[in-house]
């Protein structure tokens, strides 16, 4: 059935969580993410699920790592500083293939910065927070309906992957009231995880790969299970061997980027010859779209490039939709960390300019409708 | 035909701005508009200066937050200094309502179409203080925006509990009389 329903951002979050699959839950409170941990207190047990507040983020994102590695959807929520404390556990879950969700709620930077406050600013933080060389999915909601719809896509990228992947909400949409519309389990596409059918005698965990995503037990499967951190054989033993370490690393890399178009693609919106292209993502690309209709309703020609896959970076379609066009408007609340991706594009910096803000605040679409008129002047 | 209304609520944490804003909403969504609200997060919304923003369209909403709002209620003073910047931009259409007893509109402060009513000792004099946004909401939904009675009854019972729900129906009754007179 499909409900609609008034949600707030965080709301959708939970509520696409739970009918994603998830029945566990291991969170710290923290502001501007707290009415996630709050709604998962009140749901989980409603459907025979475990939430725990835990003693904070290190903690948090461990006991989601083992309920995963134990065959349960999991997941977490946090904001800037608890996602830091997160660092060394998404690099591990990522490193010992343990499907998970982050939903990573900005707010203002660095630090604790302010916690009621809004920016987009951890756009590398969620990519480059762990140390060591590995892949990772991040995906980019901008209204309250794909906060819906991308975390359950989160769920189903993360068993399909079996990687953390990082729902990168922000304080102003989490908590904005929209109309959602709710398609419950029997109406969504859900991802199940793989599970071996090897013979149990010489089992070996990351032995059997299906498009370089290991086929691996659960804890407790008859099945024996092993994970470390550490660089593993296909045993899950773990090795020194330069060879098995490039193999590894370069594999864990490769079963995300090679498959890129299975992840969100970007939406294009307004007028495709236009020579003035707007990049954004989250609320800015609301402000960004308002505008591109003003201007396209009367005056002159733009279009709006909106990210919904933030990483790996869709650079071939963000390459293949700023060729033709004069200049680039990169719309974002933070000091320019888009636009730092799209120079390591190969698209020249004079083509781009940054509209950005840095005071806590959202940019707005008449802030975004300046920027514009002064590039068609 | 007006199609979109965007309305802010401000005043001090307390008179219920995050309720009332949220079931303006919600009444605007059981009657088939587009909708979307965000009130004060954070310390703002417990103390002197809180608000509530909330957009009712026929249309799809682009923007979900108010950059300019077209209906600015005001409880408190402290709201005019917030506000002077848009309410010295041009006021064409746009329409002020202020609380009279403590939010006397100074002399000179806008061109927008400015009503005063007594909202916050209306709401106190049945049930509380924490209701006079609610009160607010019967004069909106009289004079300006076109919401039935009935979804704003049902708003504010999904809202509330019984008892509760019926002392905020009062109010906004109070509202719709008020807006009468």
């Amino acid at each position: 059935m499909t409900i609609k329903k008034l949600l707030t951002g965080n709301d959708a979050c939970t509520y696409a969580a739970i009918n994603a699959g998830a029945r566990f839950f291991a969170g710290y409170p923290i502001t501007p993410a707290t009415e996630i941990v709050e709604l998962c207190s009140e749901l989980m047990t409603d459907y025979n699920g475990i939430f725990i507040q835990m003693e904070d983020e290190i903690a948090s994102i461990a006991a989601v790592i083992g309920a995963s590695l134990g065959g349960t959807k999991a997941f977490t929520a946090t904001s800037g500083p608890g996602l830091a404390l997160m660092s060394e556990n998404i690099g591990f879950a990522a490193m010992a293939e343990v499907p998970c969700v982050i939903i990573n709620v900005q707010r203002y930077g660095p630090s604790t910065g302010i916690a009621t406050k809004f920016s987009q600013s951890d756009v590398m933080t969620v990519r480059w927070g762990s140390p060591g060389d590995h892949s990772l999915i991040v995906l980019a909601p901008s209204s309250v309906q794909d906060s819906y719809d991308l975390t359950v896509e989160a769920f189903n990228l993360s068993e399909r992957f079996r990687t953390p992947v990082i729902l990168l909400s922000d304080a102003a949409l989490a908590h904005v009231r929209e109309k959602v519309e709710i398609r419950e389990p029997g109406e969504l596409d859900l991802y199940q995880r793989k599970k071996p059918s090897n013979p149990v005698d010489g089992y070996l965990p990351y032995g059997t790969l299906h498009n370089d995503v290991p086929v691996m037990s659960n804890f407790g499967d008859e099945h024996i299970l092993r994970v470390t951190g550490l660089v593993h054989q296909a045993s899950g033993y773990s090795s020194d061997n330069p060879r098995i370490a490039e193999e590894l690393v370069q594999r864990l890399a490769r079963k995300i980027d090679d498959y890129q178009e299975e992840l969100p693609a970007p939406l294009f919106y307004g007028n495709q010859s236009a020579e003035l292209i707007i990049v954004s993502f989250g609320i800015s690309a609301r402000a960004s779209l308002e505008a591109v209709n003003i201007v396209n309703k009367g005056g002159f020609k733009a279009g709006m490039l909106e990210l919904r896959t933030i990483w790996p970076f869709p650079r071939k379609k963000v390459k293949e939709v700023c060729s033709g066009a004069k200049k680039i408007l990169v719309v974002e609340a933070n000091h320019g960390q888009v636009r730092e991706l799209l120079i390591s594009c190969g698209i020249p910096p004079e083509k781009l300019r940054g509209v950005n803000k840095q005071n806590a605040e959202v940019i707005t679409p008449s802030e975004v409708l300046s920027a514009l008129k002064e590039e068609n002047s | 035909m007006k199609n979109t209304w965007r309305v802010i609520l401000s005043g001090s944490g307390g008179q219920g701005m995050g309720a009332a804003g949220k079931i303006l909403a919600e009444a605007a969504f059981l009657q088939g508009f587009n909708t979307a609200q965000s009130q004060t997060y954070g310390a703002g919304a417990r103390g002197d200066l809180s608000q509530s923003g909330i957009i009712i369209s026929s249309e799809d909403i682009l923007f979900p937050l108010i950059e300019k709002p077209d209906l600015l209620v005001i409880l408190n003073n402290k709201s005019y200094g917030y506000f002077a910047p848009v309410l010295n931009s041009s006021g064409n259409g746009r329409i002020l309502i202020y609380d009279q007893d403590y939010a006397p509109l100074p002399k000179d402060k806008t061109n927008w179409s400015s009503f005063g009513f007594t909202v916050v000792n209306k709401a106190r004099e049945i049930y509380s203080e924490k209701a006079a946004c609610i009160v607010v909401l019967g004069i909106l939904t009289k004079l300006w925006i076109p919401l039935e009675k009935t979804n704003i009854h049902q708003a504010i019972q999904e809202t509330f509990s019984d008892k509760t729900a019926l002392r905020n129906i009062r109010c906004f009754e109070e509202g719709l009389k008020l807006a009468e007179n």
